[in-house]
């Protein structure tokens, strides 16, 4: 008798399993045919942020971005964040000029170069204490780019295979898409 | 038709955030001319040959899926399956075929659900060789 509950009990609970998984594979099908609804919107204008920061690899990132633009239309803006030391003691003065200036050249370059290509592109100058990412990320939000390009990895030399910290924030952080340049 | 990408690879898993990479990759392959090639990666141990044969099967329909979407909207496309880690296979095939662009989907909604989920595309940004297009 108690063998026959403990069996029906067991039956019970395996087809309310079954059930479950079903359920959970129905919840999981759904999102695929999905696809077929979804339109392709190529109608969208593009409005592309390009992150320059003078290193070896920005000549290649601005070439780059003035291709995208011929072929997918759109704007073309060019920011330069400048990383600000982050004090450790506050009455320490930083005069943050020199980086400031060398930053303006840097923008001027890329947008002497975009210019050769035929294209227009504005400019944005920024200061950010510590990694810049965090500022190219809002920059982006805030205008409402639809797309940031920028080289996997700027300044540093050291992380070849790796990501570069200012690239890695702005993949994780950023809302719109992202086109990362490789070596 | 510009020479800027001639093949992209775009990988995809079936999740419910498949069709915006999807509905990206076909937006940019109609105006740049490229040809698209969708990627499902079985993540299988390759010793458990029927547990494989299975998932293979019941996955097919996956890039079947993107690839006829993209052939609707005249866009050259094809699909196809391998076996092996996520990353790993998808930047080792765009290294060996010469892609020249990945298209890979990011869940970064929150940052809790990048580190959980967004890892493979991480990986590939991290290894490829290649530009690669993050969709959020």
């Amino acid at each position: 008798m108690v063998a026959h509950i403990g069996g029906g009990l067991i039956r019970w609970q395996i087809t309310g399993m079954l059930r479950f998984s079903g359920a959970l594979f129905y919840c999981r099908a759904k999102p695929i045919r999905s696809v077929l609804d979804t339109d392709t919107d190529s109608t969208m204008v593009e409005k592309i942020l390009v992150a320059v920061d003078g290193s070896e690899t920005m000549e290649r990132t601005v070439r780059f971005a003035c291709d995208l633009v011929k072929v997918l239309g759109g704007s073309l803006t060019l920011i330069h964040v400048v990383e600000v030391p982050v004090m450790i003691q506050p009455d320490l003065l930083f005069d943050s000029a020199p980086l400031t200036r060398a930053g303006e050249m840097i923008l001027r370059t890329a947008q002497k170069q975009v210019e050769q290509n035929g294209l227009k592109a504005d400019i944005i100058l920024k200061h950010q204490g510590g990694n810049s990412g965090h500022k190219i990320v809002a920059v982006a939000e805030e205008r409402g780019f639809t797309l940031i390009v920028m080289h996997a990895r700027g300044q540093s030399k050291t992380a070849t295979i790796l990501l570069g910290s200012v690239c890695h924030t702005v993949a994780h952080n950023a809302s719109c898409s992202v086109l990362i340049l490789r070596p | 038709m510009s020479t800027l990408f001639q093949r992209a690879l775009v990988p995809v898993d079936g999740s419910r955030y498949m069709s915006g990479v999807v509905a990206h990759a076909i937006a940019i392959a109609k105006k740049t001319g490229c040809s698209l090639t969708f990627l499902y990666v079985v993540n299988v141990d390759p010793a458990a040959t029927l547990e494989l044969e299975k998932q293979k099967e019941s996955s097919t329909r996956i890039p079947e899926e993107c690839r006829r979407k993209a052939a609707a909207e005249d866009v050259s496309a094809s699909s196809r399956i391998e076996v092996g880690g996520p990353a790993e296979t998808i930047v080792e095939i765009a290294v060996r075929e010469r892609f020249d662009l990945i298209i890979i989907g990011s869940r970064g909604y929150s940052r809790l659900k990048t580190l959980f989920v967004g890892s493979v595309a991480d990986e590939v940004m991290e290894q490829a060789s290649c530009p690669v297009l993050l969709v959020k």
